[in-house]
Order: structure tokens, then sequence, then C-alpha cells
């Protein structure tokens, strides 16, 4: 630590403040990452969603999802609504991608679906899986009975939030960091204003200290510039004390130095 | 011997109000200004960023919503006789929360369907801006357009049949939504706010007393000393800064004196008899009014600071709760099944068995205390703790966690014996009582900022980072040991050790047995059982983010902290300690069977509250009855082994809480287990209430 006392305290204020204020920036920013990536999710599973009901629509008349020809075009049109979205799959109940778009998409939705209902999530309405700088959502279709007849896959790329949360991270370290130092300079100087009188104080007696020492009790030690807290009273009296002990020792180094002459 | 403690300048300060309370204010006022403004310039930033995300959300639904109509239409039903739009607009406003109304008009403005909780708000400001509206979308190949309509971002989309205009679709998002989400985390700011606020003064506590007020204590004790003429002591002192170097400055003084006195005396015994009679008197006459050192030098004067063992308790105890909030939720989250095991228990495992640990390795570590001293048996307690957290953090099952919690639970008995230790051995009979309030202060407020900030992290990082940081904290309280905890004398010193005996004579009395049996196990039961198990995973069951369920448990710390010091103070004026008890032990129950009636959060916080306030009632009454009820073992055994035994026991309910509450769980869900345990918990507070006011106490008790 640091040999001034202002500095101790006011570094480890400093320093709390700064964990402090770091803490507040994190949980602002997670809560904002967590809104952003949600809006952006569920204006992607609006798509989806639109995209499901439509199949579910031909697979209620009764077709298998390989009989419903239009599909290719839905998913197609969806894939359209929205430029994040890479690539939307189409898998019948036994994992087989029955349609996909675009064409030449790497077919991953299928393992991923394996490793969801592996996962014993396949009652949820839809699930998501991270894929690298992609999220894959998937949505469970039934027939009118309630039976699985096969899952949407939507893959849709997060890169470009993820440039945008990064620029935010930025921007958001810049203002921290000029904050910090505002608030920081504002700590430092409300620490050395509380703190200055004691280290006045404590100079004051160093100085009334110092001079008692080098006096060696012969002359009266300049003691006047002692404030009237208690401590700097008491030594004040301290003063006193020691200079007559002093002055009594001096006497007897005399009355030796006499003996001895004699 | 009188503590040093807090901020105390002995009148260096000269502000109008106390250095604390100085430091405080300005503490407070600059958390709360940074926080503050960090978040309002954070909420600019953002706003920025989500208005067009906001933006293609409200087009993508629109999108829909004009190609459902533009279908119907096309299919021959006129535009202004669809039937079902409102209903199907209400469908999609339930699942897109950000979207405040969805209106669709005419080409001219009229609107002719609506829906959404603002629309009437909006009506007015859509009407008015209809024809700016329309004008924007004049292509039939316009996208969608977003303008500020009053309080809301609206989005505009023509709805378009064979390349003619045939209505619009408005949807309208609060301007203030992101304003109104990211409010939801201005009570974690708050929190984070105030428990910095907290840790701040705990270090500033600790640094100023070791730094400024001990030492000027000293000076202050030392100058009393030096008016009596005694000039053979000194400040034992350390350290570079202001303080440091004036009270250097006096012991050079006072030193320079006592050397003084050792020349002149050397001199004179240098020269006997030949010093003359007149020197031999003055020197005898120096040592009538004045001491001074002898050869050796001065003596140095020290105090040691129960500050120093206080603010590494507090980071030690706020590391370790840190995991209050959501160790049940971290434990099922490694759960297996286990064949003819319910979850429910399996979950209570690692709870019960860091009770047990604790109440085994309780009676060793005070053992281990005598024998190596306290700041020993702290560092080396610290091992196993950052050992336990770390290990906790890579856990891979339920079964290896439980070895793990063993670990930690060995850390906190050692914490916990060492600091009692400590302050027990530096405080006399007189001070004891604020020595140990020192003690529960610490750990209450740890409690209430670890349990709090706790859950505010596992939420954004995870359980496992959660622990990691633990560790990590665990750590930094044994930096504070080692540099601030001083090195004791040689402890040595043996306890009596307790015997199967001792406790057949503490059993053997009724009362106490009672008092056990009816009061204390229950309260430990309600603790460990009813609040750190089912509360977290009720909470979660509930919907409650991390974060909340930290909050909300942070209600216990905080009713206790608030309640327990005007409550003993009122049982002790009253003299009503068993009715206290009785009433706590009955109140403590009675909140949590509330949730069984109401299960929803707030019924659950009601019973967080009630039982803080139960345990007010409860803690310092129980203690103050123990040598009440058992004067005559306190008389033959010794009122710290009656206390050792009392502890003991009362573990056990701690031990079984959680064991306890699975077995209800299991058959009865949380709502009914939480019913149970307050059922149980209110029929202990009327049979202990009976017994004491139908059974008079032992004779031989009241004779001693």
């Amino acid at each position: 630590m640091p040999g001034n006392l202002t500095t101790k305290v006011a570094i480890t204020i400093v320093l709390l403040l700064a964990f402090s204020m770091a803490l507040v920036t994190f949980l602002n920013y997670a809560k904002f990452a967590r809104t952003f990536a949600m809006l952006e999710q569920s204006r992607i599973l609006d798509i989806a969603t639109e995209i499901e009901s439509t199949i579910e629509n031909g697979l209620t008349l009764g077709l298998e999802l390989a009989e419903l020809r239009n599909t290719q075009d839905v998913i197609a049109r969806g894939a359209g609504r929205d430029p994040l979205i890479r690539s939307i799959e189409v898998l019948d109940a036994a994992g087989t991608v029955v349609y996909v778009t675009p064409a030449d998409a790497p077919q991953t939705a299928a393992g991923l679906a394996r490793q969801r209902s592996r996962g014993g999530a396949s009652s949820d309405p839809f699930w998501t899986v991270a894929d690298g700088d992609a999220v894959v959502v998937g949505l469970r279709l039934e027939n009118s009975f309630g039976r699985m007849s096969g899952t949407l896959a939507l893959r849709y790329s997060t890169a470009a939030r993820e440039a945008r949360l990064a620029a935010v991270r930025d921007r958001l370290a810049t203002i921290l960091g000029v904050v910090g130092a505002v608030f920081s300079l504002a700590a430092v100087g409300a620490v050395f204003l509380s703190l200055n009188g004691i280290s006045r104080a404590l100079r004051r007696m160093r100085r009334a200290l110092g001079t008692l020492e080098t006096t060696d009790g012969r002359t009266t030690p300049n003691g006047e510039d002692l404030g009237d807290s208690v401590l700097e009273r008491e030594i004040a009296e301290y003063r006193v004390v020691a200079a007559r002990a002093l002055r009594r020792l001096d006497f007897a180094h005399r009355v030796l130095v006499g003996g001895k002459r004699r | 011997m009188k503590q040093a403690f807090g901020f105390s300048t002995f009148g260096l300060f000269r502000g109008r109000i106390p250095l604390s309370a100085a430091f405080f204010s300005v503490i407070l006022c600059l958390l709360l200004l940074s926080a503050a403004t960090i978040s309002f310039l954070a909420l600019r930033e953002f706003e920025h960023e989500v208005t067009p995300e906001l933006d293609r959300k409200a087009q993508t639904v629109g999108d829909s919503v004009r190609a459902h109509v533009a279908r119907a239409v096309s299919l021959g039903i006129p535009f202004s006789s669809l039937v079902g739009v409102e209903d199907y607009l209400d469908g999609v406003l339930a699942i897109q929360p950000e979207i405040q109304y969805i209106a669709i008009t005419a080409p001219d403005g009229r609107i002719i369907y609506g829906r959404g909780g603002a629309l009437d708000e909006a009506r007015g400001d859509l009407t008015a801006h209809r024809a700016e509206l329309r004008e924007s979308l004049a292509a039939p190949d316009a996208v969608g357009r977003s303008r500020i309509v009053g309080r809301f971002f609206n989005t505009t989309l023509a709805i378009v049949l064979e390349e003619r205009i045939i209505g619009f679709v408005h949807l309208g998002v609060d301007r203030a939504y992101l304003r109104n989400r990211m409010r939801e985390i201005y009570y974690d700011v708050l929190v984070v706010t105030l428990v910095s606020l907290l840790v701040t003064f705990e270090i500033l506590l600790i640094l100023i007393t070791v730094n400024v007020t001990v030492p000027i204590k000293l000076v202050h004790d030392l100058l009393d000393i030096v008016r009596r003429g005694d000039f053979s002591r000194v400040v034992d002192i350390r350290g570079r800064d202001e303080v440091a170097q004036f009270v250097t400055a006096l012991n050079g003084s006072i030193a320079a004196i006592a050397r003084r006195y050792s020349d002149i005396k050397r001199e004179a015994a240098v020269l006997g008899s030949a010093a003359g009679r007149g020197a031999q008197a003055v020197l005898a006459n120096l040592e009538r009014r004045f001491r001074f050192a002898t050869e050796e030098g001065p003596r140095p004067l020290s105090e040691i600071s129960l500050v120093t063992v206080r603010t590494p308790l507090f980071i030690f105890i706020f590391a370790e709760e840190m995991s209050r909030s959501f160790f049940p939720l971290f434990v099922r989250d490694l759960y297996v099944p286990v064949p003819g095991v319910s979850e429910a228990l399996v979950l209570s495992l690692p709870l019960s068995l860091f009770m047990l640990v604790v109440a085994i390795f309780t009676p060793v570590a005070g053992a281990l205390a005598d024998r190596l001293g306290s700041r020993h048996l702290l560092l080396l307690g610290l091992i196993p703790a950052v050992a336990g957290h770390l290990a906790t953090a890579l856990a891979v099952t339920v079964y290896d966690l439980l070895a793990w919690r063993s670990l930690s639970a060995i850390g906190y008995a050692a914490m916990f014996i060492g600091a009692q230790g400590f302050i027990a051995r530096h405080t006399t009979a007189e001070n004891r009582a604020g020595g140990m309030a020192v003690f529960v202060g610490a750990v209450i407020a740890a409690g209430i900022c670890g349990t709090s900030i706790g859950g505010i992290l596992a939420e954004r990082i995870g359980y496992r980072p959660t622990f990691f940081l633990s560790a990590g904290l665990v750590v930094v309280s044994a930096l504070f040991i080692a540099v601030y905890l001083p090195r004791e004398a040689h402890a040595g010193a043996t306890r009596r050790r307790t015997g199967w005996r001792d406790y057949l004579l503490v059993l053997g009395n009724g009362r106490m047995l009672v008092l056990l049996l009816f009061a204390s196990i229950p309260t430990k039961l309600m603790l460990t059982g009813y609040l750190f198990f089912l509360v977290p995973l009720y909470l979660h069951e509930l919907g409650n983010a991390q974060s909340m369920i930290g909050r909300l448990m942070m209600a216990y710390g905080l009713a206790l902290i608030f309640l327990s010091p005007p409550v003993a103070r009122l049982a002790d004026r009253l003299r009503l300690h068993g009715v206290f008890v009785a009433a706590g032990g009955i109140l403590g129950g009675l909140g949590a069977m509330i949730v069984h009636r109401w299960p929803t959060t707030d019924a659950v916080l009601i019973g967080i509250i009630t039982l803080g306030l139960a345990h007010a009632l409860n803690n310092a009454a129980q203690l103050a009855m123990v040598p009440e009820v058992a004067r005559t073992e306190c008389a033959a055994i010794g009122q710290t082994t009656v206390f050792g035994i009392y502890r003991l026991i009362e573990r056990a309910g701690a031990v079984l809480g959680p064991i306890v509450a699975a077995a209800i769980v299991s058959r009865h869900g949380y709502p009914g287990a939480m019913a149970h345990m307050g059922l149980m918990t209110v029929g202990c507070g009327v049979v202990f209430a009976a017994y004491f006011a139908l059974v008079r106490p032992a004779a031989a008790s009241e004779r001693a």
C-alpha cells in the first residue's frame, strides 16, 4: 500500500467505485443484449410460425409432407422475407430432409433436432440451438390429430447482431472510461477534502514534537500553531511534561558534571 | 479493554458531521450518481440501436397482417365486412408484447378494424396524421414507413391487391418500450449500488481503524500515561503514512528522553560516589517524579482491533452466501435420476451434508483454534473453502458435489470458530456482547449482500462462474487475514472436553429438552428447509428470474437486521423470553403457510419476511433462555459447555431441514411442503408455550 493516508483511502474508494460502475454497465449491457436478441428471434419466429401454419394447413388435409408440392415455394418466400435467414429445412418425422432452401444450404437441422429430442424438450412449441455465428429455430409440424409429422428448422445469422453488439460494447467502454474518470476525480477530491484537515493536524503535531526533540529541552518549544482538537491539546500537554522532564534531566546532568569537577 | 472501532479520530476531523457519516454520504452520492449517469448514457446508446430493430419487427408482423387481409379480400369478401379480424388481431397482439396496437384503416384513413390497449390513445394521432401517412405510402409497392405518432413508433404498411392500395395496416410500438424493459434491471442496479456501498464501507472500516483509529487511540492512551510522568512506553506502529510518521515522531521524542536518562544514569554509575551526594539525590528525585524506560528501551503499547477479523469474515460469508439463492437449482442441473430415491431428496443432500459437516467439524475447529490460534486456523480453513468453491464450479454430478460441499463446510466451520475465538480472546466479559455484535453484524450484512448480488450474477454469467467468483473472494478474505490480522501470542489454552455425561446432564433437563426440540431445532429446520431449500426452488417454479429470487431472499436478512436489535431489547426489558420464543415459532410457521392458500410470489415474500421477523423474535430470546433454563447445569459444567451442547444439538435442525422439506415436497409439492413445515412449526410453538406455561421449573434449578 502507498505511504499516504489520503492515497490509501482514495485508491480503495476509486477501486470499489470502478467495480460498481463496471457491474452497472455490465447489467445494462446484458439486459440490452438479451432484449436485442429476443427481438430478433421473435421476428424470425414470426416468419417461421407463419410457414409452419401454412404447412400444417396442408397436413390437415391429410397429405404427407412429401406430397405438399407448394412447400418449396412457401419456404423460399419465407426465406426471402428477412435477409438474416440463411436457410430453411423441412424434415419429416424420421428426420430426413424433404425440402430445403436454398438448395445448396448445408443440411444440419436433422442432427440438431435429434440432439434436442434427446434432451427431452420435444414438447416445447419451438427450440433454438446456437450453431457458430447462426441460430437454428425448430418448430414441430403436427397434423390435425396432434401427431408429429416433421420439423421446420430455420437457420438465421447472428453475425450482424454480434457486430452491432460489439460496437455497442466499444461505446459503453468509452462511456465507462469517461464517467469512471470523472467520478474517480470527484472521489479523490472528496477524500482529500475529508482527510486534509487530519493530515494537516498530524503534520502540525509532528512539527511540534520535532521542535521539542531538537531543542534538547533548553528552550521552550514553539507549539503555538497546534489546533484545539483533543489530541492536539494532549500533545501540547505532553510538550509541557516532556520539557519539565528534560529540564530535570538537564539539572541532574549539571549537578553530575559539577560533582565530577569537584 | 476498550475496543477501538470505527472512524473515531479524537477530534482531528473537523467536519460538522462525523468522519464516518461524511464518508458514507460521499460514497453513497458517488455510487448513486455514477450508476445513474452510466444507466442514462447507456440507455441512449441502446435506444439508438434498438429503434430500427423494433421497426423491422413491426414490419414483419404488419406484413403477415396485410397478407391475411389481402388474401381474404381477394376471395371476394368486401374490405369493410371481414369477419373475425379483431379476434385475429387479438391473437397477434397476444404473442407480440412489443406491439401496443394494430389498426387497419381504409385508404382515406378511417379506422375499420383495430385492437390493442393503446388503440384509443393512438386513434386521435392516427387520424391527425392520416394525410402524411397516406402520402408516404402512395406508391402501391411502397414498403412500410415508420414515424413518431404521439408516444408511439407507428409503422404503416399498405394493403395492396392487384396493384391497388385497398387500405393500410398501422402498428404502434411504445417509444418507451426499451426504457420499460430496462427498468427491470434498475432494482438490480440499486442492489449493486447498495452492496458496493456496504463493501466499500467494510473495507474503509478496516483501513481507517488499523491506520488511524487504533494508532491515534494508542497515542491518546500513551499521552495519558506520560501525563503521569511515565516515559517507559511507546506506541507499536508500522507503516509510512502521516499517522505513522506522527507516531514515530512521538516515539522518538519519548525515546530521546529515555536515552538522556540512561546516559545520565550510566555517567553516574561510572562516577560512583565521586558524583557526590547532590547528584545522587537529584537522580533519586527524578526517579520519584518520573518513570523512564529500562536499558532494553521503551515497551511497546499495542491493541488488537476486532475490525481486523470483521472485514475478512464479511468477505468470506459474502462469498459463501452468493450461491444461496440458486444452490438448489444448481444441484437440480446436476441431477441424474436414482432408482428408488425422489429427485427432491437427492437435491436436498448437498445442503444437509454441508450443515452436517459444519456441525461435526465445529468442535474440531474449536480444538484447533486453541492449539494454533485464530490466525493460523483461519488461513488453514480458507484452503478447503477455496478448493470447495472451485471444485463446486467444476462439479459433474450431485455425488461429487457432495464431496466438494463438504470441503466448503470445513472452511466455513473454521472461519466461524476462528473468528468467534478471536473475538472471545480479545474481549472481556464486559465488552464481549459488543464484540459478538461485530461478528453477527458482519454475518448478516454479508448474507444480505451475498444473496442479492449472487442472484444477479448467476442470472447473467451462470451458476458455475459465480462459484469461481466466490473462490476469488475467499482468496481476498485470506489476503485481508494475512495482512491485517495480528499474530497472537501462542493461544495454547485448551478447553474442557465435553463428554457424553455432559450431554446427558443437559438433555436430562426437561425444560432444556423442550426448548431444543420445540423451539431451537424447528427454527433451524425452517431456516435451511424452508428458506434455503424450498424458497429458491418454488420461486423458480413460479417463473421468477434468478436476480428476483436473490432480491426476495434478501428480505429475510433485512427483516432480521432491522428488527433483531429492538426486539432483543424489548424481550430483555419485559423479561418475557419464553413468550417471544413461542410467538416467533408460531409467527414463522403461519407466514410459511400463507402460500398454500395463495400460491404466488407475493405470498412467498410475506413468508420470507415473516420468517425474518420470527427469527428476530426467536434468536436472541432462545439464547437468553439457555442460562435461565439450565442454571443447575451451567453451575455444574460451565455455561460455555452448556452453550456448546445447545449449539451442536440445535444444528440437527439445520441438517434435517432440507431432508424433511424434500420428503414432504415429493408428496405434496412446494406449497404443500411449505404449509406442512409451517404447520409443524406452529405446532412446536404451541407445545413449547403450553409446556413453559404449565410445567413449573424443577426445584433444583430454582434453588441454583
